[in-house]
């Protein structure tokens, strides 16, 4: 790490220390649905295509925003990203977006792309729409290995050219990489250039929900170098590929994304999640909760709650980080990557050394 | 008073940042400056608009806007 990076993240580290104390309420995302069209090998959410827990009516989302949200921010400023399972599941999706944009807040959404028809993508657009997050695992093969379903590529294509012919909307890939395609992201990236796709996030998998029983979806170290020095490359090259928020990276940071590493989870990040609970971000489960909106008020919970998210000394108590010098710019990884006792799941600065 | 100074604080540590960085466009979040009053329109998004885990930087906002998203090379 030179020293020029170095300066950089004690800056960065100053500046993260005054957002802590500010806390604004930026990004909101709302887990509205458990159901998704198809299986994913590594779902965080264990989604499934029915589920016990059925969906978040859009009222009782709508309510926690008009009372307790809405009278403390600017609603321009706060996008509300709807999540899932598969958002669109859910036909009342239009008529959730477009009750969003009258109340001014922009929104967005993350889909797998194989319920998007033109059609559908058309009145999301009306309701207000302003950007989303698609995702494409790999090649064809691949694509639909991991999404269990035979159709699960031709989907997200058919989002990802609606996306491309748009104008005036935000919108990226994401692919989360395992071992299986860690050594194709060439051809990927080819393939999505040639649908007109110019931001590209790579991710990898953390060993949670289904993923947690497959360690073939983990990469190994070295194979974790490589996605990264590929990202180093291709930025080089020009093109706008980033690894996603995941981690605190050494001497990679300032080179794979456009910003140094940053856990934003119960900072500047909350969510909604289906049963009512109040979270960060919505891979975020149990012990974590800061409440839930049926009987709490969300808005005391933002402004006196996730103390364990604004003050991470507690981890220091807890391996590898109680012996790590870097703690200072990293503070214990992604919150997503904490199990209930506290422990790390995954610390991605050792897979760098 | 301190509010205000902090998000001034802040906005000049992420521009010092991006400088050392050697990033073309700012790093700086304006969601982290509390508005008054923000008179922008829902049908034109300010870059400062992040979804966070799953989305978009405001550099990657205002880079798309900055060239044909649909030009194939």
């Amino acid at each position: 790490m030179n020293l020029r990076l170095r300066i950089a993240l004690e800056l960065e580290r100053w500046r993260r220390q005054n957002l802590k104390t500010l806390h604004p309420l930026q990004q909101l995302f709302w887990e509205s649905t458990l159901r998704c069209n198809v299986h994913c090998q590594h779902c965080g959410s264990d989604c499934v295509s029915s589920v016990t827990q059925p969906d978040m009516p859009a009222e009782d989302f709508l309510k926690v925003l008009d009372e307790q949200v809405t009278p403390h921010v600017n609603p321009h400023r706060l996008m509300i990203v709807i999540s899932g399972g598969e958002p669109l599941m859910r036909t009342d999706l239009e008529t959730i977006g477009k009750a969003l944009y009258d109340r001014g807040y922009p929104w967005g959404m993350v889909t797998n792309g194989l319920a998007l028809t033109p059609e559908r993508f058309r009145a999301l657009r009306q309701a207000g729409l302003r950007s989303m997050s698609i995702s494409l695992d790999g090649l064809e093969q691949d694509h639909n290995w991991m999404r269990q379903h035979p159709r699960a590529f031709e989907g997200a294509t058919r989002a990802i050219e609606l996306a491309a012919a748009e104008k005036n909307f935000t919108w990226d890939v994401v692919t989360c990489v395992h071992q299986a395609t860690v050594d194709h992201l060439d051809q990927i990236q080819a393939y999505l250039w040639s649908l007109g796709c110019r931001d590209w996030r790579l991710a990898t998998i953390a060993p949670m929900g289904r993923a947690a029983t497959n360690p073939a979806l983990l990469l190994q170290p070295n194979q974790f170098k490589q996605l990264l020095d590929f990202i180093v490359a291709q930025r080089q090259a020009g093109r706008h590929v980033s690894y996603t928020c995941d981690g605190f990276l050494d001497h990679y940071e300032g080179q794979v994304r456009d910003h140094l590493y940053q856990c934003t989870a119960g900072i500047t990040t909350a969510s909604i999640l289906i049963d009512g609970s109040i979270s960060a971000c919505t891979s975020i489960r149990g012990k974590y909760y800061q409440g839930n909106i049926y009987k709490d008020n969300f808005w005391d919970i933002w402004e006196n709650g996730f103390k364990p998210y604004r003050d991470r000394r507690w981890m220091r108590q807890i391996e590898p980080c109680n012996s790590c010098s870097l703690f200072r710019f990293c503070e214990g990884n992604g919150m997503h990557l904490r199990r209930e006792d506290g422990s790390l799941m995954l610390c991605h600065l050792a897979s760098i050394k | 008073m301190k509010t205000k100074f902090l998000i001034r604080l802040n906005v000049l540590l992420a521009a010092l940042v991006s400088f050392l960085l050697g990033c073309k466009t700012q790093q700086v979040n304006q969601s982290d400056v509390v508005a008054d009053a923000d008179t922008t329109s829902v049908e034109e998004p300010t870059p400062e608009r992040m979804i966070c885990l799953y989305g978009i930087p405001p550099e990657v906002y205002q880079r798309l806007h900055a060239e044909d998203s649909t030009k194939v090379e």
